[in-house]
């Protein structure tokens, strides 16, 4: 703790928020790393590749531990948020908005320019920062690097370091400290190493991240994915069997017993680098109603995108001829409508009355789909569907949401929109969990009585932008089909008032809850008017 | 409408370290009332119960590092409960976040062997 005296006396900004000597110390041992990687993308030939790279990525990491040692270790177990919105990296400052601009145009790179990093042409070997990943990537699958595997070492190097700086800080809740580890665990073996000791095995199986699910890898089912699969022999149908079942049935039942958190706290790399790296930034995400309204629109249209566009590119390279193969394309349409159809009309009878004006736009979204495979079916020939090529349909998706909107604008924006805008209003897979969630799981945030005092902390930060103090002020459950369970609301409360829970489905929502701590029933005062 | 505060209840938190009360605990407890006073080991949780010498009736808990639930001490105290109850059934009131490693058997050991009279 700091006896530091405060001589400004200033209650708004009490301190300078330096940095001590071993931070500093820290944070050169970083940068020294850092500064190998540019080297190396500025094409300087090193000599022994594989001892650089150790270099950089030890470097890298040590300055981390070492900083986030100093941070957390000499101060009591606790919340320590102190100064969040005087840092500059952390409240849109100068920092914070060079190291977006930094990391949008990495993206950019990645996604769009790989031979900028150094990616060498068919045939020919890699270049500058891609070359110096080379020895890594043989050691593990026996071929050259590619910007993708460049870019999952440094995304599972950052979850590792920056993981263990979220340990320190929160290492007096055991729920974040098991969630980081889940994460960190996933993202190292799931992530990153199994599929590269898969094709190490069995060159044939086509790159496959385990805990990445359909609709998150909206690819899994197209044409040459099937082909891939059926190469690789029994081990790609088990690929591609579990692939399915992982949406149809693994999902919906961990999420009836756990919430959607399952995946998106504890699972997902996406949620995984938010929940890490993401973290000082997370008091940034918009908490307007505005924001809530454009999320809810947002994240329903690319679901309704996503599956169109899946349906129309398996559509497109199945048979007609049924006495061929029982899937035929008019087979398959009327298993997605008849599939869709069951779903809605369950949601309808059942959740209705939940839904109010919701329902409304649900009935026409649902509508909209199945006018579209009804569409599929008159006016379409094997190489168009309805007046667009399958190909453009499925190029845009991958183009507009599966770089621009999940890397681009989801990570590179991170000290600017906060740390979930991905996740918050363009992951369809979030989509199909918050639904899930919504109508049917056990999850639930519980509020603890007349306790709240409305500091707004939980609110603050709340990476999904949810308004947690609207709830706990009145004593209500906090169920929202977007909240991923991180758990910090629960954790920076200083009252102690909330409390993530898997319980009974009855009781659930409680909209008219009676405030406890005055015998008065202040929920009457407010519904007389 | 008149003015009509239910139970006493308060919460804060000092130096990290949470701390709520429900009902009323002394810093001595009251004529005729006792203490029942649990601490962990290291020095960041502890419960404090008043409770009344003749009737055992629950009279209010303070806790330290550990979170309760308010609506279920409210309804102990309105059901007029006695220490012996509160201590067997203390586990149904925490409101400790998922994983966290809890202390009702702690409590309830140390209940027992403060409550047994001394033999020689």
């Amino acid at each position: 703790m700091s006896h530091k005296l405060n001589y400004s006396m200033s209650l708004a900004k009490p301190d300078a928020l330096g940095i001590s000597v071993t931070q500093k110390f820290a944070v050169g041992i970083g940068i020294a790393g850092l500064f190998i990687l540019i080297l190396a993308l500025l094409n300087t030939d090193f000599q022994n590749q594989s001892w650089f790279l150790t270099l950089a990525l030890g470097l890298i990491s040590v300055g981390t531990i070492i900083f986030s040692n100093s941070l957390y270790l000499n101060k009591s177990k606790g919340i320590k948020n102190d100064g969040v919105y005087f840092k500059s990296i952390s409240s849109r400052g100068i920092i914070g908005w060079a190291i977006g601009v930094v990391l949008t145009l990495f993206y950019i790179v990645l996604y769009f320019y790989p031979a900028t990093l150094g990616l060498g042409k068919t045939g020919e070997s890699n270049t500058g920062l891609i070359a110096l990943f080379d020895p890594l990537s043989y050691v593990l699958s026996g071929r050259p690097a590619s910007q993708w595997f460049v870019y999952g070492t440094l995304y599972t190097v950052a979850i590792l370091i920056f993981g263990y700086k979220f340990m320190l800080k929160y290492r007096h809740n055991r729920y974040e400290q098991i969630r980081t580890g889940s994460v960190m665990f996933f993202q190292l073996a799931f992530a990153f190493l199994i599929p590269e000791i898969m094709y190490r095995l069995n060159s044939k199986i086509p790159y496959y991240d385990l805990k990445s699910i359909w609709p998150l890898n909206y690819y899994n089912f197209e044409r040459y994915r099937i082909n891939q699969f059926i190469d690789a022999g029994d081990i790609g149908l088990a690929l591609l069997i579990f692939g399915i079942v992982s949406i149809f049935v693994i999902t919906p039942i961990l999420t009836y017993k756990y919430g959607k958190r399952w995946y998106c706290s504890w699972v997902c790399g996406c949620g995984a680098l938010a929940e890490t790296v993401g973290d000082p930034f997370r008091q940034l995400s918009d908490k307007s109603q505005a924001a809530w309204k454009l999320e809810r629109w947002f994240v329903h249209l690319v679901l309704v995108f996503v599956v169109v566009m899946t349906t129309a590119v398996i559509y497109s390279y199945l048979g007609k001829d049924s006495s061929k193969y029982w899937l035929t394309r008019d087979v398959f349409l009327i298993l997605v409508a008849s599939f869709l159809s069951l779903i809605f009309t369950l949601t309808m009878i059942f959740k209705h009355h939940e839904l109010g004006k919701d329902a409304r736009y649900g009935a026409i979204g649902f509508f909209v789909v199945v006018i579209a495979f009804i569409g599929l079916h008159y006016f379409s020939s094997d190489t168009k569907l309805f007046l667009v090529k399958s190909e453009t349909l499925r190029t845009s998706y991958g183009f507009l949401i599966g770089s621009i909107f999940s890397g681009v604008i989801g990570t590179g924006f991170y000290p600017i929109f906060g740390s979930r805008v991905w996740c918050r209003f363009g992951c369809p897979m979030a989509a199909i969990l918050g639904f899930q969630q919504r109508m049917f799981s056990k999850f639930r945030i519980t509020t603890n009585g007349g306790q709240c005092i409305s500091c707004g902390n939980c609110s603050t930060y709340c990476e999904m932008g949810i308004d947690v103090r609207a709830y706990a002020q009145k004593g209500e459950n906090i169920i929202r089909s977007s909240c991923v369970g991180c758990g910090i609301c629960s954790a920076v409360c200083p009252r102690g008032v909330l409390k993530l829970e898997n319980n009974n489905l009855k009781g659930r929502i409680n909209p008219n809850e009676i405030l406890l701590g005055n015998d008065v029933n202040l929920m009457d005062l407010v519904n007389e008017k | 409408m008149a003015y009509n505060p239910g139970h006493w209840f308060n919460s804060a938190k000092f130096f990290d370290i949470e701390y709520q009360t429900y009902g009323w605990v002394f810093p001595e407890p009251m004529k005729r009332n006792q203490h029942f006073n649990w601490k962990h080991d290291d020095d960041t949780k502890c419960i404090t119960i008043e409770y009344d010498t003749e009737s055992h009736r629950f009279l209010g808990i303070n806790t330290f590092g550990i979170r309760m639930k308010h609506e279920t001490f409210d309804r102990w105290l309105t059901e007029k409960r006695d220490l012996e109850y509160v201590i067997a059934h203390i586990d149904e009131a925490n409101f400790d976040p998922e994983l966290y490693k809890l202390y009702e058997n702690d409590i309830q050991l140390e209940f027992k062997k403060q409550s047994q009279p001394v033999t020689l």
